[in-house]
């Protein structure tokens, strides 16, 4: 099962436009549907852990990597679907200050930031729109925004501390 | 102001992104490359980040790990883009894999607390992520042409779902040649 998982993994890699929130769909569709390698509440298990993981949340691919063909299939289930993109990515960054002199990039460098930053607000949004469900989710993000960029507390510090507040968010809901 | 001729070695690099892929918890990792390249260490300017971070969306794959191969190779070649992205990634890679081999003992992932911390990490890493942006745009948006483009850029990704790659083809260009027509 390792080959043709390896293949979807790589497939996954390439197609994976637009960061990996964008991909979730097309890569529960291949590994709970087209093929019979994991079920929907593995999956959903999967990608929970991913984000609780430290890094990507995309690393949910180890674990899916694991569950079909064991130690080596996470290991390479993350090469495969990472590496594409990183590949790509190092030559672009390893050239960018010859390439990036060139007219006709440098033309585009012009243009590229003010989009840029449109492109980062809307990763933002799209990312708060499909994870904060209720309002006390959103006040969350909100303070930490603001704590951050008053620098009243590190990244790492602000999001530790939002995680503590959303179990404790839970427990007093449940009681 | 980036430094010149003081070019991290790829051991510096893998330090920086191995902190950054530990502490990058619930997502939002290039806010914590931010902090990392940008403010703490000043390897990138504002405006070269904001490169980087667009040509990493651009290309397929996981954004995180493509802004910190294109950072490390930008940085030192091939060996920096080797160090970031494998530093990037590691920390999570073993976390991930060791829970899915204890995977049978984890039926409390559907614990009311687990899924608190879920919402509460994600809450905090759009936090992170929309203090990122807010921080890009007030540094690198020059004029109104400028703050025009970034929302036309919003808009239509965001609300009108354009797809990317129409959005850059369209937008890079207008935004280039008024980026010319102000000096």
């Amino acid at each position: 099962m390792l080959g043709p998982a390896l293949l979807v993994f790589l497939y996954i890699g390439v197609v994976s436009f637009g960061g990996g929130l964008s991909i979730v769909p097309e890569l529960h569709r291949q590994l709970v549907e087209v093929h019979p390698w994991l079920t929907s509440s593995e999956f959903a298990d999967g990608y929970a852990i991913g984000q609780l993981a430290p890094g990507p949340n995309m690393l949910c691919i180890g674990f899916y990597g694991y569950r079909i063909a064991g130690l080596l299939g996470g290991a390479l289930a993350i090469v495969a679907s990472f590496g594409p993109g990183a590949i790509l990515s190092g030559l672009l960054g390893g050239t960018w200050r010859t390439l990036g002199k060139r007219p006709a990039v440098a033309w585009v460098r012009r243009g590229l930031v003010p989009v840029g930053v449109g492109l980062m607000g809307s990763g933002v949004f799209v990312l708060a729109r499909s994870s904060l469900g209720a309002l006390p989710y959103v006040a969350i993000s909100v303070v930490v925004a603001v704590a951050v960029q008053r620098k009243l507390a590190t990244n790492a510090l602000a999001v530790l501390v939002a995680g503590a507040v959303g179990v404790l968010l839970e427990l007093l809901r449940a009681s | 102001m980036a430094t010149e001729g003081a070019a991290p070695s790829p051991l510096a690099i893998f330090r920086a992104f191995l902190r950054v892929g530990l502490v990058s918890v619930g997502g939002g990792g290039s806010a914590h490359i931010h902090a990392e390249v940008v403010d703490r260490r000043q390897w990138l300017t504002e405006d070269e980040f904001v490169e980087a971070m667009t040509v990493a969306r651009t290309l397929p794959g996981t954004n995180v790990s493509n802004l910190a191969a294109f950072t490390g190779a930008h940085l030192a070649g091939w060996r920096g883009a080797v160090s970031a992205a494998v530093a990037v990634v590691l920390p999570g890679a073993i976390v991930v894999v060791a829970a899915a081999v204890a995977y049978a003992r984890l039926e409390s992932m559907h614990a009311r607390a687990v899924q608190g911390l879920l919402h509460g990490l994600t809450a905090g890493a759009v936090g992170v992520m929309a203090a990122l942006v807010w921080q890009t745009a007030r540094s690198s948006l020059r004029g109104y042409a400028g703050v025009a483009i970034a929302v036309a850029a919003f808009s239509a990704t965001a609300i009108m779902y354009f797809n990317m790659a129409y959005v850059l083809v369209v937008l890079v260009p207008l935004s280039a040649a008024l980026n010319r027509a102000r000096k």
